[in-house]
């Protein structure tokens, strides 16, 4: 069993590399770039910004020198590696670190781009004077080497910081704040839709095609149907705006009793359980119906067993085997968040990130979601392969 | 509503809060309360008023602007702040190394751009001159006579270089931040609700009426509406367009609304065909009737743009725009026919571009089906995500897009400047040396008169030679309690909240 444990951790993290490997490099090939907006920024400026992330290269004069030639070059447009930039000369003393040397013949510096890319900026004409490490023109890495210059830190999960807050915030900060909130939610909910959509599914399972199975399904039905987008604000309407009864917000209210914070949390718990309890309950029914009618569960009845030991002891398990597989994928996606839960009740959890920072080009932070919900979504089917050992005993990790 | 004086609203979340790289709405409201600037916005659209200077005056070639800070100024932490302060501050916004978004606001000033565009290292050569304590001395490139108002921008406030220092990029928060305006940060939860309280230090804490303000995350407008019906906000802004419609038919009292200096508008790529030819634009903007536009499809508290400029300018500076060509489908017949589609036959396959949101998709659809029943012209209308559209009108691999155009300070240059050859946002690549001339002019121009009267001119010629269709001038519509009272309508949506009070009427 730690052998299994181990080799597939060891495993997770070979997929983790070529999930961040994929993520990283599918991000690049989206049209647009990270410092693109709506109003187009001068191309010095946004040039300033690929160097701020240090995802961008400068080149720049060693020494004080006058420009004399302009390649005719459009910025914006790509240029392969080694394409003539500028010519630039110096005369007079050649400074050498502290060192001066004096009486030194002029010198002529040829300026060519360091690799294939985009001409962010190239703000020199004819006759710039230039200082000591003054700006001939800026290019963004490839790719690749901004793959290579970052990989290392992603591995260790140290995604840097979100270029949407100009630094102010890291990944793991955003992620540490949003994902609490959305885990809470979710274990809530979860707990909650577990509880209502096993039991309606074991009790419709058992009595299979009574009235109670009937209306038990029909609910499952509508609750499947109905969008948790439509639940919400339906719920909202009546408790909220008609009657009066709850408050609408957030999830953390300001400071106040406990109480204050749980009226505020009900309604989007209910919102998201009811969604999930559905599809619990027909998988569950499902499951008990398969194994209601198993020769195992004919021996045990055939042993003289009571009809309620026959249930709990040898059917229950078996049922909800598929119950267990589903669970995996579902808690992984209810802990990451509902972005319709998240939005119509305007709780800062971690759904938002799987949307924005893609939309805005926020490298970092789609990094940092994706190996979040990938690391989840292989920690939740581990345990759910381990689970499977204690409710079939056919299971045996190896 | 709780009793405290404090202000609530909702608002974008601001992804960050650093004065000199803050380049959007939230993150400028949030700003704006907190670091004032040498000017400040006054409310209701007049002109400036003094903040951190105590007066100003503008040599008479109109290029050197000099401050005079008001003695004793200090920060929250009970540092001074000099003009050396503002003088650094500006020049830390210019620094390729902060990689500030918005150092172009500050490119007014003589070598600001080199300085910021990294051929120039050396800060002393941006023309910034802090003469004595007190006074700040400022030399611009060309005259600027919007320069006063572009002085009361988060661009120009102070930064408390001291706490940057100390604290790295974690100066702005709560536990760290220093400020100089009425109002400091006392906790905030990205994403969820900010709280600032009122800053004692602040020079005129005494006319400072609000204990405080907190402040909601919120994107969206039913978010907003909810907030505040539910008694959790005094101002609630951007609204629904259909429930301000519905409210505008029932007269609800605490409904608002405002002008925007936002101009929704197609620009037609003029250096391609079929829109290279002048007489095609004109066909195509006379075949949409815009003030149908705006009552049947947009909720009725849009203007329709017959020009570029919106009609508010005429009661701010006295400037009359100059209304373009009205609908009118014969003539746009006759100009298409003229040039040589009579009844759109042999035109082109164009497709019409904008970027996804229901409200643009509607508009192109109007604007679709008024062009087939007008000039017998099919266009198709395709919407993308807005940064692939903003990659093809800047390449000008496009023929016919939708865009706006917001101002970045009131006077109407921010409009006229983008259709300069030579912009940047010059989208349709219009390039009119005469219309160049004109701005030029106009840029230079002290005279108020005088100027409005060139700005009258080049509006002329761009409303013959037509870049652009315009459709409408954008509103602004809020709901706003009845107990705030100093909160008034502010073209560039920059509210102070120094002025604002919760004792109007039906407050305590």
């Amino acid at each position: 069993m730690l052998r299994f444990i181990l080799g597939r951790l060891v495993g997770a993290v070979f997929v983790l590399w070529i999930i961040i490997t994929i993520t990283f490099f599918l991000m690049r090939f989206a049209p647009g770039g990270p410092f693109d907006q709506e109003r187009e920024l001068p191309p010095n400026v946004k040039a300033n910004r690929w160097l701020l992330y240090n995802m961008g290269v400068e080149v720049a004069t060693p020494e004080p020198a006058v420009v004399t030639d302009v390649a005719k070059l459009e910025t914006g447009e790509e240029y392969p590696e080694g394409t003539y930039l500028a010519t630039a000369t110096a005369a007079g003393d050649l400074k050498l670190g502290l060192m001066t040397l004096r009486d030194v013949p002029p010198r002529t510096y040829r300026f060519t781009l360091p690799n294939d890319g985009t001409l962010e900026a190239l703000p020199v004409t004819a006759d710039t004077e230039l200082p000591a490490f003054g700006r001939i023109a800026v290019v963004p890495k490839t790719s690749w080497q901004q793959y290579l210059d970052s990989v290392g830190d992603y591995m260790q999960l140290d995604f840097g910081v979100t270029f949407t807050s100009e630094g102010e915030r890291t990944v793991k900060e955003e992620l540490g704040r949003a994902f609490p909130i959305s885990m809470q939610l979710g274990l809530i909910s979860l707990a909650l839709a577990i509880l209502i959509g096993v039991t309606i599914g074991l009790v419709a399972g058992l009595k299979q095609n009574t009235w109670i199975d009937y209306t038990a399904m029909s609910g499952a039905m509508v609750g499947i149907s109905v969008p948790s987008m439509v639940l919400g604000p339906i719920l909202i309407a009546i408790f909220v705006l008609g009657l009066g009864w709850l408050p609408y917000g957030g999830w953390d209210p300001s400071p106040g009793s406990e109480w204050a914070a749980w009226q505020i949390r009900l309604l989007p718990i209910i919102t998201l359980a009811l969604t999930y309890a559905a599809p619990f309950a027909r998988i569950t029914r499902g499951g008990m119906l398969e194994v209601i009618r198993s020769d195992y569960i004919r021996t045990a009845r055939a042993k003289g067993l009571g009809e309620g030991r026959v249930v709990t002891r040898h059917a229950l398990k078996g049922a909800l085997l598929p119950t267990v597989s589903y669970l995996g994928p579902a808690t992984a996606r209810i802990l990451t968040g509902s972005v319709v839960v998240e939005r119509v009740f305007g709780i800062a959890g971690l759904s938002e990130f799987f949307v924005t920072p893609a939309l805005n080009r926020d490298y970092p932070m789609v990094l940092g979601v994706v190996v979040v919900y990938s690391g989840l979504l292989i920690l939740l089917n581990l345990a759910v392969d381990i689970a499977y050992t204690f409710l079939d005993p056919r299971v045996k990790l190896r | 509503m709780p009793a405290d004086n404090m202000f609530r609203c909702a608002q974008n979340n601001p992804e960050f809060l650093d004065p000199n790289k803050v380049a959007e709405t939230a993150g400028s409201f949030f700003v704006g309360q907190m670091f004032e600037t040498l000017l400040v916005p006054a409310p209701g659209n007049t002109p400036v008023r003094p903040g951190q200077a105590e007066r100003w005056e503008v040599s008479a070639d109109g290029l050197t602007y000099t401050f005079h800070l008001r003695p004793g100024l200090v920060w929250s932490d009970g540092v001074p702040i000099t003009a050396r302060t503002f003088r650094d501050s500006w020049l830390r916004g210019l620094d390729p190394k902060t990689a500030s978004r918005n150092a172009e606001q500050l490119w007014y000033i003589k070598g600001a751009k080199a300085f910021n565009t990294g051929t120039e290292t050396n800060p002393g050569t941006v023309a910034i001159r802090a003469v004595d304590d007190l006074t700040l001395e400022v030399e611009l490139t060309s005259p600027a006579a919007f320069f006063p108002e572009l002085a009361t921008y988060t661009a120009y406030a102070p930064v408390p270089l001291h706490v940057i220092e100390a604290h790295g990029a974690h100066w702005t928060r709560p536990e760290n931040i220093v400020v100089n305006g009425p109002f400091i940060l006392t906790e905030f939860a990205p994403r969820d609700r900010a709280t600032m309280k009122k800053n004692p230090r602040y020079w005129d804490a005494a006319n400072v009426d609000l204990d405080g303000v907190i402040i909601f995350s919120s994107d969206s407008e039913s978010r907003n509406e909810l907030l505040y019906e539910t008694g959790q906000i005094h101002w609630a802004y951007p609204l629904g367009p259909d429930h301000v419609a519905t409210w505008l038919k029932s007269g609800r009292s605490d409904l608002h609304v405002v002008d925007n200096l936002c101009t929704y508008y197609y620009v037609m790529n003029t250096t391609r065909p079929p829109f290279d030819d002048k007489r095609v634009r004109h066909a195509f903007n006379q075949a949409i009737d815009k003030r149908r536009l705006t009552t049947s499809v947009l909720s009725s508290f849009q203007q329709p743009a017959p020009n570029l400029l919106a009609d508010s300018y005429r009661g701010r500076i006295g400037y009359v725009p100059v209304a373009g060509d009205d609908f009118d489908a014969v003539a746009a017949r006759a100009a298409l026919a003229d040039a040589g589609y009579p009844r759109g036959a042999g035109f082109p396959k164009v497709e019409l571009l904008f970027n996804t949101f229901e409200l643009h998709r509607q508009i192109a659809d109007f604007a679709t089906r008024s062009i087939a029943e007008n000039l017998g012209v099919e266009l198709t209308s395709s919407n993308m995500e807005w940064k692939s559209l903003l990659k093809l009108v800047q390449s000008g691999d496009f023929s016919i897009a939708r865009t706006s155009w917001c101002g970045d300070y009131t006077d109407p240059y921010t409009f006229l400047g983008v259709f300069a050859a030579q912009s940047k946002n010059n989208y349709p690549r219009y390039a009119n040396p005469v219309y160049d001339g004109l701005l030029d002019r106009i840029r230079k121009e002290t005279d108020n008169a005088e100027r409005n009267a060139l700005i009258c001119a080049a509006e002329k010629v761009l409303n013959r030679d037509l870049p652009i269709i315009p459709l409408y001038f954008y509103t602004r519509a809020y709901l706003l309690r009845p107990e705030v009272s100093g909160f008034l309508p502010q073209i560039l949506d920059d509210h102070y909240l120094k002025w604002v009070s919760l004792r109007g009427r039906g407050g305590e």
